[in-house]
């Protein structure tokens, strides 16, 4: 016998107030688990987006808040094209268009001849002139169109050419037309929200992750260098640093804490109690030889497997809610469902030292109680 | 003198700001292997002076000496009240959902040693108590003669020096009071270990080595 065993034996023997305080727990850290794993979801996603199609680097219109307000002169792809360190350009425009209440898909205009189609599997063909569209799998799902229907799109009519599937989810929720359809549609002849470039990396596929890296890094440098109007950036920085994704991982970080508090205070409250009601008890330890710091040990054992308890049950409420929101008309097309391995070990420390965190005070107040008033006045 | 284990000098416990003397100049000690009384009526003392040198609690003025050592100071140290002084209470305080075994096993939680030692040394104390057959059975399910033998294993699994019992039969029928006092004195005899009884009942005389007689706080009789 340990102070484990004891430990176990005093959850157990307050069965319900611990399920209580381990469902408590649970759903905090389940909120948390879900707007973490969300915004991180919708991170990776838009990462996959630029990675699945080989882009290294994306320009933008300098100082904007969000990609789809960005518009960049066409005019660039010429100069960027001319650099020795750019294998491709492509430039897209970017819009969105609502087919449902709430519920909206994404537009791409892409260059006919946009080296971005090589990356697609089609079933059909891609759009040949101004009156085509091909739609994503998933787009084609949600809007239940096929190949050879009319969809309309914002009140102008497009045939569906074909329907492709992408790595990226974004891109299988989205309705790629020609740039200059796109253009006209959107009424921003002559602009694009961004280049995509793929760099000319010498022995790409021999080099290392490293080496690739500095390669991006000193291209990113010389590009910025040579177009100071525009705003050039790696993938990961473009994502981070955008402002909507960027208001998104605050907004959702504050929650979390608001999340961490309630944790806290569920488990100080139960355990509290717990100690409360177990002055006896703890009198006694003390009495017949128990050091404070065993005592000490043995509330924040308690606290700590309090807190996993409900790390282990947010997490499964946490994936539960997330794949809920992923499958949800609303986000549909925006991300995919994952389980990120160093989230489930983030969540399964941070329980754990919300817990050590919340058993601190009843700890003291268990190591205060005096075996003698406990003897004397039971 | 080396044969003293417990000396107290004008021991004096006082409570509500001094006005009320629960122990007024004590002057008494226990040798080593003695099987020793405090003796009183209900509010004579007894159980403050027990707790006194059990050092659960701290004189208001005088003198006591554990092995020679300052009682206090040294039963404080971390780890020593547990190896030099066990408790038998009058109302048992045993856990209620651990079993028998693990009950006698609580006091051990403290030292290093591995679980099978710490398991064989409890089942001993059990064979000894004589609940070897009960050693897995919840505390619910004893009598309330077998829950005192429980303590009784509890308080001596850490090997203490001395074991301090306060009122140990208060709660039994004569019949089970008599059978605990054998029982600490048979554990008494067989280990050597010194055991202090306090006590109200009179009739218990024979049992004990030596004993003090407790009245408002004084001794009477030694």
């Amino acid at each position: 016998m340990n102070i484990l065993t004891i430990t176990f034996n005093n959850i157990w023997r307050r069965k319900i107030r611990s399920l209580l305080t381990i469902l408590g727990v649970g759903i905090s850290i389940a909120a948390f688990v879900a707007i973490i794993g969300l915004s991180e979801g919708l991170k990776e996603s838009f990462i996959s987006n630029f990675k699945s199609r080989g882009t290294d680097l994306v320009v933008v219109e300098k100082g904007i808040l969000d990609i789809l307000s960005s518009k960049v002169d066409i005019s660039y792809r010429d100069k960027l094209k001319a650099m020795p360190e750019v294998e491709q350009v492509a430039p897209i425009l970017l819009d969105l268009f609502s087919f449902k209440f709430k519920q909206f898909i994404v537009l791409y205009g892409w260059e006919l001849d946009s080296y971005l189609f090589k990356e697609l599997k089609i079933r059909g063909s891609f759009p040949k002139n101004d009156q085509e569209v091909t739609l994503g799998a998933l787009a084609a799902k949600r809007l239940n169109k096929t190949t050879g229907e009319q969809l309309n799109i914002k009140g102008k009519l497009y045939t569906v050419a074909g329907i492709f599937q992408s790595k990226s989810i974004i891109e299988d929720g989205a309705v790629i037309m020609s740039l200059e359809s796109l253009q006209k549609l959107k009424d921003a002849q002559g602009k694009v929200s961004l280049y995509n470039i793929k760099l000319n990396i010498p022995f790409r596929s021999k080099a290392g992750y490293a080496q690739i890296n500095q390669s991006i890094e000193q291209a990113e440098e010389r590009i910025a260098r040579a177009l100071p109007e525009l705003e050039v950036k790696n993938i990961q920085n473009f994502i981070s640093n955008n402002t909507p994704m960027y208001l998104i991982f605050n907004f959702t970080w504050a929650l979390s804490v608001v999340a961490f508090i309630i944790v806290v205070l569920g488990i100080v409250n139960t355990m509290a109690a717990s100690v409360l009601e177990r002055t006896q008890e703890i009198g006694i330890l003390l009495a017949i030889g128990w050091r404070n710091l065993s005592v000490v040990g043995m509330v924040l054992c308690e606290s700590m497997l309090l807190g996993l308890a409900g790390g282990i049950v947010g997490l499964g409420f946490g994936y539960l809610m997330m794949n809920i929101f992923v499958l949800s008309p609303q986000l549909a097309g925006l991300m995919a469902m994952t389980y990120d391995p160093v989230l489930i070990l983030k969540v399964l420390i941070i329980s754990l030292g919300l817990g050590l965190v919340s058993g601190i005070y009843p700890a003291l107040k268990a190591i205060a109680i005096e075996p003698m008033k406990v003897l004397r006045y039971g | 003198m080396d044969n003293i284990l417990i000396q107290t000098k004008d021991l004096s416990k006082y409570y509500a700001d001094g006005k009320v003397a629960a122990l007024d100049k004590v002057n008494f000690n226990i040798k080593r292997g003695e099987f020793f009384a405090i003796k009183g009526p209900s509010g004579s003392g007894k159980s403050t002076l027990l707790h006194l040198i059990g050092g659960l609690d701290k004189p208001t003025s005088g003198e006591m000496y554990f092995e020679g050592k300052d009682l206090n100071s040294f039963l404080r140290k971390s780890g020593s009240r547990l190896q030099n002084v066990g408790f038998v209470f009058q109302v048992f305080y045993l856990w209620p959902t651990l079993n028998v075994l693990q009950n006698v096993l609580l006091p051990l939680v403290e030292l290093k040693m591995n679980a099978k030692e710490k398991t064989q040394r409890a089942d001993r104390l059990l064979e000894t108590v004589g609940l070897s057959r009960k050693r897995q059975a919840a505390i619910s399910n004893l009598s309330v003669g077998e829950r005192q033998r429980v303590a009784i294993a509890r308080s001596l699994v850490a090997q203490p020096k001395l074991v301090l019992a306060d009122e140990p039969t208060g709660s039994l029928d004569s019949k089970n009071a008599e059978n605990i006092l054998q029982l600490f004195k048979k554990i008494n005899r067989e280990s050597g270990t010194t055991i202090v009884i306090v006590t109200h009942e009179r009739m218990l005389d024979s049992y004990f080595d030596r004993s003090i007689n407790l009245f408002d706080g004084r001794i009477k009789q030694i």
